[in-house]
């Protein structure tokens, strides 16, 4: 799959965005499917042990769209799903010309705004990412699951970051700086006193998992934040060390924040406590066999995504997109959603 | 609805107008010579969403039909295309949002296109149905040349 190019506003606002884009939240009809009940859980997300979607997968719903829009060319389900399949698959400048049929057809549509703002995000025209956002959001305060806020948070922080590059050093796209007591003393009650809230961890799940932001350390410095402030410091830990791999400008910092994390963790779950061996020996070791793992699922699953596509599966129907996230949660269990963190496969608690 | 199809056509080269709103019926009895030469057919009133709807549902019978046999299918789309193409090729794009926002309308176009998507899905490969879309649309425009304003 191609990466995201460097463009406009996000080019400038650094190099480390070398994915290039944010995350965003465009809306068709697998959005229900792939979010509003249940997600990869936070362990999954940050180790990439998540299905996705083949390159294969876009081009059939594109295609079947495209078999809709040749008889009825403002059919405003197929725009949707072929804009979206344009843009997971970063071909912009075609889901610019559908979304602007979308726009003529139902130019105060949710979706419009929604999926326009998406757009301009990806391509670095911030400004006209905001107007749309915030037009999105007008039509429905609590749009996407809740999520849409975090997009206009990132979309902001990205201007932020554009016009003065040092923010990038400051704090993320959540306005979260950590102290050193924070860093290691984060729980639910630092959470809670932060002012931020639970859906936070779903919409940054979903914008790394669902939207093809996983290449964007941003959204992993964000993630390892607010999971250090409420006290999950493995998960914090795994999330710092994405940030790490993908050079971050703050890369440096941060393998200082994972070695005080670590201090803490081998503290939390010393020999004795219950825990196995494994989990307070090295938790690099772990995540680096997590890692493979995430490689082995994904082949796995497009194997299976491949296979069936060629057999046919209605990916624009129901049925089609039922038997896909019946597959995805069979390859790795997914959390439920909203509120992902509190499933129980959402990794293991430090004791109280 | 063949003999239909034909007597709209020939009113429409006539008059200059496209096919009944309401689509093809089979309860047209009228001659197409006895039409045209009364009086000049007059022009076709907007397309309603339902009227629209039925056209399009009228294409999807036909992926239905041909369900197996996709040059069959290709063939009938293109005629069927053709004996619509007033109503099909540029249509009012305020007749699909007011389908997605009529809760007895919505299903019976997600049905109707799911039947359209599937039917051509499943003629993905076949080079009949393949010339289908550059037939009837050579320049496929579905996009405006601007967005709306905000």
């Amino acid at each position: 799959m191609k990466r995201h190019p460097i463009t406009g506003a996000a080019a400038l606002a650094g190099l480390w965005l070398s994915a290039g884009a944010a995350s965003a939240c465009p809306w068709d009809n697998e959005t229900y499917h792939a979010e509003a009940r249940s997600l990869p859980c936070v362990f999954e997300v940050l180790v990439g042990a998540y299905p996705q979607h083949t390159e294969e997968y876009y081009e059939a719903r594109i295609y079947a769209a495209d078999q809709a829009l040749l008889f009825a060319p403002y059919y405003l389900e197929a725009l949707d799903m072929k804009a979206v399949a344009l843009l997971k698959l970063r071909r912009y400048e075609e889901a610019r010309a559908v979304l602007l049929a979308r726009a003529a057809a139902d130019p105060d549509g949710y979706e419009t705004h929604a999926n326009l703002g998406t757009l301009y995000t990806f391509t670095g025209e911030l400004d006209l990412a905001l107007e749309h956002i915030d037009k999105a959001m007008a039509k429905e305060p609590e749009a996407h699951f809740g999520r849409e806020k975090y997009h206009r948070m990132l979309v902001v922080y990205l201007k932020d970051v554009a016009a003065d590059p040092e923010v990038a050093k400051k704090r993320d796209f959540l306005g979260l700086s950590l102290t050193r007591a924070q860093l290691t003393g984060g729980s639910k009650g630092e959470f809670k006193k932060s002012g931020l809230e639970e859906d936070a961890f779903d919409a940054l799940a979903s914008m790394i998992s669902v939207y093809g932001a996983d290449e964007v350390p941003d959204l992993y410095l964000a993630f390892g934040d607010l999971l250090a402030l409420r006290g999950e410091r493995r998960l914090a830990w795994t999330a710092y060390q994405r940030v790490v791999e993908m050079k971050h400008p703050r890369a440096k910092e941060i393998k200082k924040w994972q070695r005080e994390l670590w201090t803490k963790i081998r503290d939390d779950y010393g020999p004795g406590e219950g825990m196995s061996e494994g989990l307070y020996r090295g938790i690099d070791q772990a995540y680096a066999g997590e890692r493979a793992t995430a490689k082995t699922i994904r082949k796995e699953y497009a194997a299976w995504e491949k296979e069936r596509l060629a057999a046919g599966l209605a990916v624009f129907r129901d049925e089609g997109l039922a038997e896909i996230y019946k597959k995805q949660a069979e390859v790795r269990p997914r959390c439920k959603a909203p509120g992902i963190l509190r499933g129980e496969l959402a990794g293991v608690e430090a004791p109280r | 609805v063949r003999r239909l199809s034909l007597f709209l056509l020939l009113a429409a080269a006539c008059a200059g107008s496209g096919p009944s709103p309401a689509g093809p019926t089979d309860t047209v009895e009228a001659g197409p010579a006895a039409a045209a030469e009364e009086a000049p057919a007059p022009a076709a009133p907007p397309l309603t969403p339902a009227g629209y709807l039925a056209q399009l549902e009228e294409l999807s019978a036909l992926a239905t039909k041909n369900k197996g046999d996709c040059a069959a299918l290709a063939a009938a789309l293109t005629r069927a295309f053709e004996e619509r193409r007033a109503a099909l090729l540029a249509p009012d794009p305020a007749l699909t949002k007011a389908i997605s926002g009529d809760d007895a309308l919505r299903p019976r176009m997600e049905a109707a296109m799911g039947a359209l998507m599937e039917g051509g899905l499943a003629c993905r490969d076949d080079p009949a149905y393949r010339a289908l879309a550059p037939a009837i649309r050579p320049a496929a425009a579905t996009a405006p040349a601007a967005a709306p304003p905000l």
